[in-house]
């Protein structure tokens, strides 16, 4: 991973943290997650993959393992479709940020039921919907953003 | 074929995450580490993001919002005359209360010294379950977990977890929080359960003829070992009667506010136990469930309260 490229992923995690504290709930990590995953670079989304998980686990206040399970999804679900459409197009990643979403919905709704805390079904849906509704830009911006660094690199 | 074998890699997945995720329930080790190192990243960046707020905004108070200030400086200095006067005439009230106690021998509790910190953001990502905020401080400067967080107005809550330079508190509206308080006039003692951000916060296992009312304070009463005793946390905004416990004794139903302006909150006070206080028995900070009066209500457990309460989460 070159310095550019090193720096831009910096950047952009620092964007998408702010953005987390501006509106609590949400991802905004994961865009970037699906950026990488769509550059195919083993070594580049292994190392994404493990510090976006390290950062949003850290940052919350249940145990570990969520994150790591949606990121292990989102994935297995990107190659998955992959095999089946265009991996690259704004529809694609449209659908994609829905499933996710209801795989988040189920996924955090399980673990807050097995570590006994009490969570508002309409609040983690209206997070899930805001999710699926905003990663498609934010995917769509980061890669307009990208592609400088990635001719570069 | 294929599918066989991408059934089992789906079932050894699997298995191997809930083996990670038992063993780190029981450990801990994943929960320490994120703490140490993404939660202070995230800590970091909000740092940076905290300092170029702060800049701009010091600018326009600095600079612009200088309109008003001598009225505002007159009201102050009338402000502080008049505080001045009030302590003077309470002086003497504290110079014959340390008297009498001296005289009846009665060891009072020693005063827990006080660190500020700031307040970095509220709960963040997908994984922010609970009620909390981030604060500026770490282990390192005396946030450990369970350590008591309060503002100028009263009780804030208990730090939840804690790595190096940044921590994450749960806060006292939090379905998981739980302190142990009395009534200011009645000193009727009861556990102080929180009812989820933007609902009241429950006074729990308070019988039906004790004498509380509308608009009384809480305080801490210091039983637990957790908090030093006296500091304000909530104010009584309902009593009604017709509770009942699971054993069927007749309970008050009371309902409180906080003190501290928790939507609001820019800056905190980290106590820390003076060497010698008793600690309590449990680091325990969330709460899983509200205790069960047949298994003993706050008397019988010893008056702990959320330290023995039977299904804990320690504190991490």
């Amino acid at each position: 991973m070159s310095w550019g490229n090193a720096c831009w992923w910096l950047i952009y995690a620092f964007a998408a943290i702010s953005m987390q504290a501006a509106l609590p709930g949400l991802d905004f990590l994961l865009p970037g997650f699906i950026l990488a995953l769509q550059e195919r670079r083993l070594f580049q989304t292994l190392l994404l993959g493990a510090a976006f998980t390290m950062a949003q686990e850290g940052m919350g206040s249940m145990f570990f393992g969520g994150t790591l399970l949606w990121y292990a999804v989102t994935a297995a679900a990107f190659y998955a479709a992959c095999s089946l459409f265009q991996g690259r197009s704004f529809l694609f990643i449209f659908l994609l940020s829905a499933l996710l979403s209801g795989v988040r919905y189920v996924i955090f709704g399980f673990l807050s039921t097995l570590q006994d805390i009490p969570w508002e079904p309409a609040l983690l849906l209206d997070e899930c919907f805001l999710q699926a509704l905003l990663t498609p830009f934010i995917w769509a911006a980061a890669s307009a953003l990208r592609r400088g660094v990635k001719h570069e690199a | 074929m294929l599918h066989r074998r991408l059934a089992i890699l789906i079932a050894c997945s699997l298995m191997l995450f809930l083996g990670v995720y038992t063993w780190n329930q029981r450990t801990g080790h994943w929960d320490r580490l994120c703490a140490s190192v993404g939660l202070e990243f995230t800590g970091g960046v909000m740092r940076g993001l905290d300092a170029v707020e702060s800049s701009v905004t010091g600018f326009w108070e600095n600079y612009v919002a200088l309109r008003g200030v001598k009225q505002r400086n007159d009201a102050l200095e009338r402000r502080v005359q008049e505080l001045e006067m009030r302590l003077a005439a309470s002086s003497e009230d504290l110079a014959e209360l340390a008297r009498l106690r001296r005289m009846l021998h009665l060891d009072y509790p020693m005063a827990w010294p006080a660190a500020a910190s700031r307040v970095l953001a509220r709960r963040m990502g997908p994984n922010a379950a609970l009620d909390t905020i981030m604060l500026s401080s770490g282990y390192l400067s005396g946030a450990a977990a369970g350590t008591p967080v309060t503002s100028w107005q009263g009780v804030v809550g208990r730090v939840l977890k804690a790595g190096p330079g940044t921590s994450v508190v749960l806060l006292l509206t939090d379905t998981g929080s739980r302190v142990s308080v009395l009534t200011s006039e009645g000193r009727v003692q009861g556990i102080l359960a929180g009812g989820g951000p933007g609902h009241p916060l429950e006074l729990l296992f308070v019988r039906q003829n004790a004498p509380v009312r509308v608009g009384e304070l809480l305080v801490t009463s210091g039983v637990d070992s957790v908090y030093p005793k006296g500091i304000p946390v909530a104010r009584v905004t309902a009593v009604s009667r017709g509770g009942s416990s699971r054993s069927g004794s007749s309970l008050l139903e009371i309902q409180a506010e906080p003190l501290a302006d928790l939507p609001m909150l820019e800056e905190v006070f980290l106590l820390q136990r003076p060497a010698g206080a008793i600690a309590p028995g449990s680091d325990a900070v969330y709460t899983r469930r509200a205790p069960s009066l047949e298994k003993g209500g706050p008397a019988e457990q010893g008056g702990n309260g959320a330290a023995q309460a039977p299904d804990v989460r320690s504190g991490r």
